[in-house]
């Protein structure tokens, strides 16, 4: 049995309610309709009209209204079975109409003497159709007699019931408002210390300052990860329900962001890097062992972003030289770019000068290494290319390049 | 040319797809513009293959110059035979600065001296990766160019993926991968598939995998035409919640094709309504495959659809997450083991 609760329009909730409701229980056996309002005998479109109001009755009249959706125990045979349509009160019985449904079975409670409307057979019929109006008008007058007042009570009820809920409601904003604003002030206090370098003062050795001096190194603590989120650094949330993070680290080079890269890490139940989408030729674990991932995080972290933005710097530098610089011939590069071997086209001499850089450090955007190879010895020997060694050592080599190509040293 | 080289050519014709014989051959630049033009490319690949004989001929080409043809062609279509995925363990302190030159002598010394009649021909392509084209001789016969292994290798990382290789060459290969390549051992990666490019990026890392972070992406666009607006209203979360952990576990976009997953199980039988199954001692032993065009994408729709509930197990997960299809999964450990798994040939 669903109980259909579209609101219907059935008149003004205050109306007797059996008024409006023809329940008119003139059913004949042929055509077995009952002209119910909204009575279909599609099962699917059956409105219960009364179903809200007879709620909002029921309320009024402090009764409290027993649904149940319950299963008729008495078998049927098959075919068409009228089932009727209840709402149970403790007293009274409401017919509000019939609809065709398989089984419908109401506890009648103390109402015994309305089980015969629960038959489903033709005996519904046979009971007198006076006795069952008489009763109803009985249902009406009560209901009549009740409305006013029970209405108003009730309604006070709920609303001071309301009050009490807002009042406490109302007392936890106070109680969060005056937390943080201690929390506020012990922030402004610590951030005081922090720039002044002064030491930690115990005032007081309650819980509760304890707890928000926590707090608001918490914050303080959260405002300084996000700033260094924002400057690009690395950021870290939490992950697993707090039994892991994850880890981002943002590289850049030339105030441009380039790739960012992910670590996710398991706290507990050891510190270990469970995966991760840095390329395999960064060592990741070498680095975690190197700085002792357990003791020391931040350390780890600082020397793999400083790999990261390394290696990524790198790679900005030779897809620019590859951009710019089109008269220049790469002739070996390597995943990690940490060896790049160039061919320069010397304009006058008509000569091609091989350049070797060696990025063994992979911590660092600059070579560590720069070697001239030409055929005419004394080219690499000039002082105009000694210059070009040592501009190609201190500057990114894009630039490095432009400035050779300026000075007309190559093409 | 001597016949073997006369087979070698017929051979790589019949596998080279029509419409690839043009690109092929001009790739490979050893006809003269004549030739070229004198090979009409509208016959029948029997009728080019003769044309090409002739040509060979009249160039007066040995083996060598056709296993070029051979290794671009495979280079472009690596996905024609099965790949095995191989890992070099523990890096020895130089192993950084190894580049190609170097490599390629030690390489190239060091199986010469393993095996005395071996033919290697070492290419480097335009992403960084050094083919190796290998074609097997013994002591007393001449390089078999019939059955080559290839092998490519992407230098600073410790990746192998080899094809055709016998068990009996395989530690062959192995110690001169190792000794040319600065690292100590090599074991088997549990990874095969037929797409190169599928295994290869699945274990480089190079598709785009998600991670949780504090600003998702917005929510795509809702279908207009959907079937009922309320329903995507109730469902549109929770479809998110869903198919955000699902490319956590899995990854976004494009995913490496994988196309098959093996799990072989080596766990005692439980099943309380089976006794004599369950009372026998020795594990029970099957199989199970995973087999799909694409495993990957399947594995992630059916988390983000709904149908299995997330978060997913682990087997499947491990997957992309260690990068390997093939598991062994015993009583003893929790999570699927290592084992060391011997590519057929």
């Amino acid at each position: 049995m669903s109980w259909n609760e579209e609101a219907q329009n059935v008149g003004a909730p205050d109306e007797p309610v059996l008024s409006t409701v023809s329940v008119d229980l003139r059913w004949d056996a042929d055509d077995r309709h009952g002209r119910l309002e909204g009575g279909d005998e599609r099962q699917g479109n059956w409105k219960a009209p009364h179903a809200p109001v007879c709620h909002q009755e029921l309320l009024c009249g402090s009764l409290t209204p027993s649904r149940q959706s319950v299963v008729e125990s008495d078998g049927h045979g098959g075919g068409q079975q009228d089932g009727k349509y209840h709402i149970v009160y403790n007293r009274e019985v409401l017919l509000v109409g019939r609809v065709h449904r398989d089984r419908l079975l109401a506890a009648a409670g103390e109402d015994c003497s309305l089980d015969n409307y629960l038959d489903k057979t033709n005996n519904a019929k046979t009971t007198t159709s006076a006795g069952v109006l008489s009763l109803l008008s009985l249902l009406e007058v009560q209901a009549r007699s009740r409305r006013t007042q029970p209405q108003q009570q009730s309604r006070v009820k709920e609303l001071k019931a309301k009050i009490e809920a807002l009042k406490v409601q109302k007392q936890q904003l106070e109680a969060e408002i005056e937390t943080h604003q201690n929390l506020q002030k012990l922030r402004s206090s610590l951030d005081k210390q922090c720039a002044d370098e002064e030491d930690v003062e115990m005032e007081e050795v309650s819980e509760n300052s304890q707890l928000l001096r926590l707090m608001a190194r918490h914050t303080q603590l959260k405002d300084l990860l996000h700033a260094h989120h924002l400057i690009g650094g690395y950021d870290v949330i939490k992950t697993r329900q707090g039994k892991g993070v994850c880890v981002s680290l943002a590289t850049a080079y030339e105030g441009v962001y380039l790739d960012t890269y992910n670590l996710e890490i398991d706290l507990k139940p050891t510190v270990k890097i469970s995966r991760h989408n840095i390329p395999p030729f960064i060592p990741v674990n070498g680095l975690a062992e190197e700085n002792d991932m357990q003791v020391n995080m931040r350390a780890f972290l600082d020397a793999l972003s400083q790999h990261l933005n390394a290696f990524a710097g790198r790679k900005q530098q030779l897809k620019l030289l590859k951009e710019q610089h089109k008269s220049v011939e790469v002739m070996e590069s390597n995943v990690l770019c940490s060896i790049l071997v160039l061919m320069f086209k010397v304009p006058r001499a008509k000569t091609a000068v091989l350049c070797t850089l060696d990025y063994t450090d992979h911590s660092r955007c600059l070579p560590t290494r720069v070697h001239f190879e030409c055929e005419d010895k004394q080219l690499s020997d000039s002082d105009q290319w000694k210059k070009n060694h040592s501009l190609l050592m201190e500057t990114p080599v894009h630039k490095a390049l432009t400035a050779m190509k300026n000075m007309g040293d190559i093409v | 040319m001597d016949d073997s080289a006369r087979r070698l050519l017929q051979r790589i014709m019949r596998r080279i797809p029509a419409q690839m014989l043009k690109p092929t051959l001009d790739k490979w630049g050893r006809l003269t513009a004549a030739q070229r033009q004198s090979m009409d490319f509208t016959e029948s690949k029997w009728a080019l293959t003769e044309k090409l004989l002739a040509i060979c001929e009249e160039n007066e080409m040995t083996v060598k110059h056709i296993t070029e043809l051979e290794m671009i062609h495979v280079i472009e279509n690596p996905d024609h035979c099965m790949w095995y995925a191989l890992q070099l363990m523990d890096p020895e302190e130089d192993v950084h600065s190894v580049e190609l030159t170097q490599f390629k002598e030690q390489f190239k010394s060091h199986l010469r001296e393993l095996i005395r009649h071996v033919s290697i021909k070492i290419k480097k392509h335009t992403d960084e990766a050094v083919w190796i084209r290998i074609a097997w001789g013994d002591s007393f016969s001449r390089p078999n160019h019939l059955k080559p292994t290839y092998v490519v290798h992407h230098l600073q990382t410790p990746y192998v993926f080899v094809t055709s290789l016998t068990s009996k060459l395989k530690p062959l290969l192995s110690q001169a991968l190792v000794l040319s390549t600065r690292y100590q051992a090599i074991k088997d990666a549990s990874l095969s598939g037929r797409k190169l490019t599928a295994i290869r990026d699945l274990l480089m890392r190079q598709y785009q995998q998600v991670f949780p972070t504090k600003y998702p992406s917005p929510l795509a666009e809702n279908d207009q035409n959907a079937s009922n607006i309320l329903i995507n209203k109730e469902q549109a979360e929770l479809a998110a919640s869903r198919h955000q952990k699902a490319c956590e576990a899995f990854g976004d976009g494009m995913l490496p094709q994988l196309q098959s997953a093996v799990y072989k199980l080596e766990t005692k039988f439980r099943d309380h309504t089976n006794k004599t199954m369950t009372e026998r001692e020795e594990a029970f032993r099957c199989v199970v495959k995973f087999a799909s065009t694409n495993l990957l994408e399947s594995l992630r729709h059916c988390a983000s659809s709904g149908i299995a509930s997330t978060p997913g197990t682990s087997l499947l997960s491990s997957i992309p997450l260690k990068g390997r299809n093939y598991f062994v999964i015993t009583d003893n450990s929790p999570g699927p083991s290592s084992q060391t798994r011997q590519p057929s040939n």
